[in-house]
């Protein structure tokens, strides 16, 4: 499943800085009786959490310690760390060379996907012009498209096109397929804002391109780093994409590569399990940095007018 | 107002401007996502097995009639109802059910919001890696080992190759996974609910049963039938537990439509048929989708 959020039934309103993105407690009577009434609910949510987390400290735990160990006792912590897995996997199973891969496609699609995204999602904010709503129809289409269906053409016609087995070709198909949900997001965001700077620049004699990136870009920053985060997030977990279009060593991505991981570490889990804390500490990390707009995004698209 | 936006519109409304903004995103988007899909419905009425694609002979519907026979679909297509029913069974009850609990919450909203949320943004093909660590039938496979910890060797299983078993093992990850996202979005929607709605019908008498089903679930209907089209969608395009737990196996039992659109287009190199396939499982899902909506009295308003 992706993890674009929602979009709402609507566009017309986008709760940015709205309580939406803060749960306020429900007050009700706030009395210390009630305040003990809540234990019993948070020893459940802190299972459910541990349900969640858990995985996660397995994982470390595993990654530091010997095949005989792992076998012996799965669960137990190892007396020595075996800081060696992470070599293993970093130098000899090539995850080093996958993580800078993962690294640059991510970080060039979210770029060019906003980019992209943007400058329709100005055209369509703003101004009305013939063939707008089919042009729009024709965007949210996207929508409906699952990526499997494109696995086939897309690994020729990349090809021929010479994107293949290329990072720069991998980055612009993950712009490309972030396109309808980035533009539907963006448009919503750019028709909450006033009109009125743009105006003012207008009479101060600014063309198009100056009011698109010299008032609507900063002011859609919030909607920008919303969709920047779910997309980093999004291209940094992408499998079948990356399986398909790269081929060799050199242009691999992380997700493909651990999946590789256990035909290079026969019987060396705790190796596999070193790779996994490479893919996944890096989303960890950017989640808890950007928590904050992947939360807004969802509630943004959770709430309907 | 109105006179100023009209004058707007001349100046930058430029046909040749609109064009230049449109055209990279429109362009891009037609060429590598709309073209493809297109390209994909096409190559699922040819009888395509390698070679050029000009030379492969058109069967029309044959690759679906085929599908009807191909008793590998039924159980990838039974697989696909199967996870459809734990996400609607499971994944969206339990999300409802945290996140209405985290709305009646007086602190630590947050902290829980994110541990429930991580599962959601860790990389699928480590996670499932790690499902398949956790039903290895090897020495080390987790859940054998907390069942006999536990005392109930009976319940000991090979989870990844027993048939009735291997099909809910590879179903179970990609559910849990998905709920804290739901989660978030049902969170979302529950604290828009106006706190007077709550208060006046508290004064009315109502329990907090009564509060959630007349109170609550009405509120959240959109947000709801929304997400219950989500998780067909997901449900229908799932591939990726069964192809990196199991590959689809033994014998193609933890298939999923999709996971064996794959190994018709990979392993076996039937273009023609696995596009037909994959072509299945997008039109299952646009009725699918259709359908909800229809029934969920939600209309797509801005596709107007």
């Amino acid at each position: 499943m992706s993890i674009h959020p929602a979009p709402s039934q609507s566009t017309a309103s986008l709760p940015f800085g709205q309580s939406g993105t803060h749960p306020q407690p429900v007050a009700r009577k706030a009395s210390v009786r009630r305040w003990l009434g809540q234990v019993p609910l948070h020893i459940g949510l802190l299972c459910w959490g541990a349900f969640c987390v858990f995985p996660l400290i397995w994982i470390l735990i595993t990654s530091l310690k010997s095949t005989p160990e792992l076998y012996r006792d799965p669960f137990g912590i190892s007396t020595v760390f075996k800081w060696s897995n992470y070599r293993d996997a970093w130098v000899f199973a090539k995850m080093g060379t996958y993580f800078i891969n993962s690294l640059l496609t991510t970080s060039i699609s979210a770029f060019v996907v906003l980019f992209l995204s943007s400058t329709s999602a100005f055209v369509l904010a703003r101004f009305n012009f013939r063939l707008k709503g089919v042009i729009w129809a024709y965007v949210l289409f996207g929508f409906l498209i699952p990526h499997s269906i494109l696995l086939i053409p897309l690994a020729i016609f990349t090809r021929t096109l010479g994107l293949y087995n290329s990072l720069g070709g991998l980055a612009l198909i993950y712009a490309a397929v972030g396109i309808p949900w980035n533009t539907f997001f963006l448009r919503a965001f750019m028709e909450t804002i006033p009109k009125e700077l743009e105006e003012a620049a207008i009479l101060d004699g600014a063309g198009m391109w100056d009011v698109f990136w010299n008032v609507m870009i900063p002011l859609s920053q919030p909607a920008l780093a919303t969709m920047a985060t779910f997309h980093v997030l999004a291209a940094w977990s992408e499998y079948i994409l990356a399986l398909v279009l790269t081929g060799s060593t050199a242009s691999r991505t992380l997700p493909v590569g651990i999946s590789l991981l256990e035909g290079t570490f026969t019987s060396n889990e705790p190796g596999v399990a070193a790779g996994m804390m490479i893919t996944i500490v890096p989303a960890v990390i950017a989640f808890a940095l950007l928590q904050r707009y992947v939360i807004k995004g969802i509630s943004a698209g959770a709430i309907k007018a | 107002m109105a006179s100023t936006k009209k004058q707007f519109s001349i100046q930058y409304g430029s046909k040749i401007g609109i064009l230049l903004f449109l055209l990279p995103g429109v362009g891009v988007y037609t060429l590598f996502m709309l073209y493809p899909s297109l390209l994909s419905l096409y190559y699922s009425v040819l009888n395509w097995q390698g070679g050029p694609v000009s030379e492969a002979p058109y069967v029309g519907l044959g690759n679906f009639a085929q599908v009807l026979e191909d008793p590998y679909i039924i159980m990838a297509l039974g697989n696909n109802l199967r996870m459809l029913v734990l996400n609607w069974g499971f994944q969206l009850p339990i999300a409802l059910m945290l996140a209405y609990v985290l709305s009646r919450l007086r602190r630590g909203v947050s902290l829980y919001r994110f541990l429930f949320y991580i599962p959601v943004i860790l990389p699928a093909a480590t996670m499932a890696l790690l499902w398949r660590f956790i039903f290895s039938g090897n020495t080390y496979g987790l859940f054998n080992n907390l069942l006999r910890q536990l005392g109930l060797e009976n319940w000991v299983r090979p989870w990844l190759s027993g048939d009735g078993i291997v099909q809910w093992s590879t179903s179970f990850p990609g559910a849990w996974v998905g709920i804290g996202f739901f989660m978030v979005i049902f969170l979302a929607a529950l604290v828009s609910i106006p706190e007077e709605f709550y208060e006046a019908s508290a004064m009315d008498g109502a329990n907090s049963w009564q509060q959630f089903v007349f109170i609550t679930i009405p509120n959240i209907r959109g947000v709801y039938v929304y997400s219950l089209i989500l998780a067909v969608q997901g449900a229908l395009g799932a591939f990726i537990y069964p192809l990196l737990m199991t590959k689809g196996g033994p014998v193609h039992m933890s298939e999923t439509l999709i996971s064996y659109s794959l190994y018709l287009l990979w392993e076996r190199k039937t273009w023609g048929y696995g596009s037909a396939v994959a072509t299945l499982s997008f039109l299952l899902g646009i009725i699918a989708t259709a359908l909800i909506w229809r029934f969920g009295r939600q209309r797509p308003d801005e596709l107007r």
